[in-house]
């Protein structure tokens, strides 16, 4: 389950992307292999979220190109890109991701909904990955009515209702304390492993970067590192 | 007090302030047209002859003295001069509500200047004052250029017209005299009142601004009730202007009153069944809160209730005249005509707030685009959430506007198929607030695509 033993889930290859004068990436190359967890790590504003949001098709890099399940993410449409990260790219962030207005149980089943399953089936696996996660006492609440920890937890099961075969998570124990953070963790770890899914972390806590099986260390929008932490 | 305003207005954004400022010119201009109007009191101020050469202009002629000018008819009979005033207002309260929406203009970054300003040190009292001078002030602006604007209207409308041998739509020879100062302190206070509320809202905990708010309660029966009373009573509201304006004052304030309740009830009722992504996403935005959509929407039911009535009345006229039916008619166009625009900027207004509201939450709706969910399904959530505001007190509207005006004109003795005609223009006015909405969408497309755009979801 490393990226030398099966054919890369995702491949990028000469990444460049400036906002404005400022480089934020310079030339990545990266590969991750299927079912690998790879953490993203470096200093504030060294291009290592940049580099996510260009794996995820968020940004488009000013040079270089992002290949993910054998798709070149440059060739899609947007709308074709939207459609293909839903099924391919379970995407998890800081904080802010779950829609207010909708309660837990809506927000995970969504996706679903999009996919055009019945509400009955898009609610039924909507609340198995609740329960999954431990946050089934929240399936009637909104997100408001949360803790930070039980928001990072619907907000995971919404990224992996899909079953994604890659994972991608931006500080996804940024906002919550430790025990909420350990948790959130922990969880993602292990669904990622038995899933089989690709997980991507970006991060800037070391604790965090020691649970994956190979860390890139990104300075001044460049790979200072890529080693495997086995 | 110079320096809290002056910091109030620079804070609050040029563009909010410009709108603030011309809708409350607008909406004062045509509230001094509508006063003059008023002015003009009842036919036992003059008579009314036909002008030569022009069926639809008459010269009325005052008491007060030898003093002539020609009027467009409907405005000149006492009769269907209500029905004028009535269309005047129902183009006002539309840019009314306007108003209403520009005040939320720029929330998501007022919300973090005022965050910055309690931790200055201002404590809430300070910011709901903020809120209300910040409002106030080009409120005040704009009344004071409401005069201009009745000056223009009252020129192109009234003088202009006479002058090119027409009937004047706005009066000449009398102004709105002091009531007009009545209708811009009004409006002042009105204007003061939205500020200090949008400032109570933002001044709140954001913990606490973002938490579930109690359902609207449907307080828009009690005018109703009252108006059942008054109608079914041993009163009697008469033909008399003021009986009509009471009874449409009352119809109004209860349709636009419920507007909020019966949103959030069928928003509720919808979310609870649909499998459709964007229909779920309108309806459990209403049922989080459906006071501000409900308030862009209030004068929906106006609009259709119009609708029906110009229908019945139309019915009537067909059924009744037999030889001067263009009097009646062509001004019943005007109201249809002034109707299709409220639905317009009802529909704008409703836009406005489904696009500000998207901007407030903008990081949670980026997030939830880049998750995988097409910027074309929020798009159409807003339509649905539009359309589940108006369309239930709509329809509402249209009832009543075939029922009431129908139940009058049967009892004199028209035959019952007037509602027919009734039914179609209900059924027409409602067809234009989907249109309005549908017209609604596609302006404010770009923008709303331009805010979810996921390459910004970093800065969101």
């Amino acid at each position: 389950m490393t990226a030398t033993t099966a054919e890369p889930l995702v491949v990028a290859r000469g990444l460049t992307k400036s906002y404005g004068a400022t480089p934020a990436l310079r030339e990545i190359s990266l590969d991750v292999a299927p079912g690998e967890i790879l953490s993203i790590t470096g200093p504030s504003g060294s291009g290592k979220s940049t580099l996510l949001h260009c794996l995820a098709g968020l940004a488009t890099p000013d040079a270089g190109q992002v290949t993910v399940a054998g798709q070149r993410l440059d060739h899609l449409k947007a709308d074709d890109r939207t459609t293909f990260r839903r099924r391919t790219i379970g995407l998890v962030l800081q904080f802010g991701q779950l829609v207010p207005e909708l309660t837990a149980v809506e927000n995970v089943a969504l996706p679903l909904l999009l996919e055009g399953r019945s509400r009955a089936q898009a609610w039924q696996a909507a609340t198995d990955w609740l329960q999954r996660l431990k946050v089934e006492e929240c399936a009637a609440l909104r997100p408001a009515r949360m803790s930070g920890g039980q928001a990072q937890r619907v907000a995971i099961a919404r990224a992996l209702v899909t079953t994604p075969q890659l994972i991608l998570a931006d500080e996804p124990t940024g906002a919550l304390d430790t025990v909420a953070g350990d948790l959130a963790l922990e969880i993602l770890v292990g669904v990622a492993r038995v899933s089989g899914a690709a997980l991507v972390i970006v991060t800037h806590d070391n604790r965090v970067a020691g649970v994956a099986e190979r860390e890139v260390v990104v300075r001044d929008g460049r790979i200072e590192s890529d080693g495997s932490l086995a | 007090m110079i320096t809290r305003a002056r910091l109030a207005l620079v804070g609050s954004g040029r563009l909010r302030a410009v709108l603030i400022i011309a809708v409350t010119a607008l909406v004062g201009g045509l509230g001094l047209v509508a006063v003059s109007m008023l002015r003009l009191g009842t036919a036992s101020y003059g008579t009314s002859a036909m002008v030569p050469g022009g069926a639809y202009q008459r010269y009325t002629t005052f008491a007060d003295g030898p003093y002539q000018a020609p009027l467009f008819a409907p405005l000149a009979d006492a009769g269907t001069r209500p029905g004028v005033i009535f269309a005047v207002a129902l183009i006002v309260v539309p840019i009314l509500l306007v108003l209403d929406q520009a005040v939320r203009l720029g929330t998501s970054g007022r919300r973090r200047r005022y965050a910055a300003l309690a931790i200055a040190g201002a404590t809430r009292r300070d910011l709901r004052r903020w809120g209300a001078i910040e409002v106030g002030i080009p409120v005040l602006l704009g009344a004071m250029l409401a005069w201009p604007v009745y000056a223009v209207l009252r020129f192109l409308l009234g003088t202009r017209l006479v002058e090119t041998g027409h009937g004047a739509l706005v009066p000449t020879f009398v102004g709105p005299g002091w009531w007009g100062l009545l209708v811009l302190v009004a409006l002042v206070g009105y204007g003061w009142w939205v500020g200090r509320r949008s400032g109570a809202r933002l001044a709140e905990p954001i913990t606490e601004a973002r938490g579930e708010r109690r359902p609207p309660r449907p307080w828009g029966l009690v005018p109703l009730a009252l108006l059942a009373l008054l109608i079914a009573g041993p009163f009697t509201t008469g033909s008399s202007g003021l009986g009509i304006f009471g009874t449409l004052a009352l119809l109004i304030l209860g349709l636009a009153g419920l507007v909020p309740w019966t949103a959030s009830v069928v928003a509720r009722g919808v979310g609870r069944r649909t499998g459709r992504p964007a229909t779920l996403l309108a309806c459990q935005r209403l049922v989080a809160d459906a006071r501000p959509a409900g308030r862009a929407a209030a004068a929906v039911g106006a609009v259709t209730f119009t609708g029906g009535a110009i229908g019945v009345f139309v019915g009537d006229v067909l059924a009744t005249q037999l030889g001067d039916r263009a009097t009646y008619l062509v001004p019943a166009a005007l109201v249809a005509v002034l109707t299709a625009g409220s639905a317009l900027i009802i529909a704008l207004t409703l836009g406005l707030h489904g696009v500000e509201t998207l901007l407030e939450r903008r990081r949670e709706w980026t997030a939830l685009v880049a998750a995988g969910t097409p910027p074309t399904v929020v798009l159409a959530s807003l339509r649905r959430e539009s359309l589940v505001a108006t369309l239930p007190v709509s329809a509402m509207g249209g009832v009543l506007g075939v029922v009431g005006p129908g139940y009058l004109f049967t009892s004199t003795g028209d035959g019952w198929w007037i509602l027919l005609p009734g039914l179609l223009g209900a059924l027409l006015s409602i067809g234009v607030v989907v249109l309005a909405i549908e017209v609604a969408s596609l302006l404010l497309r770009r923008p709303v695509l331009a805010a979810l755009d996921v390459e910004h979801l970093r800065t969101a």
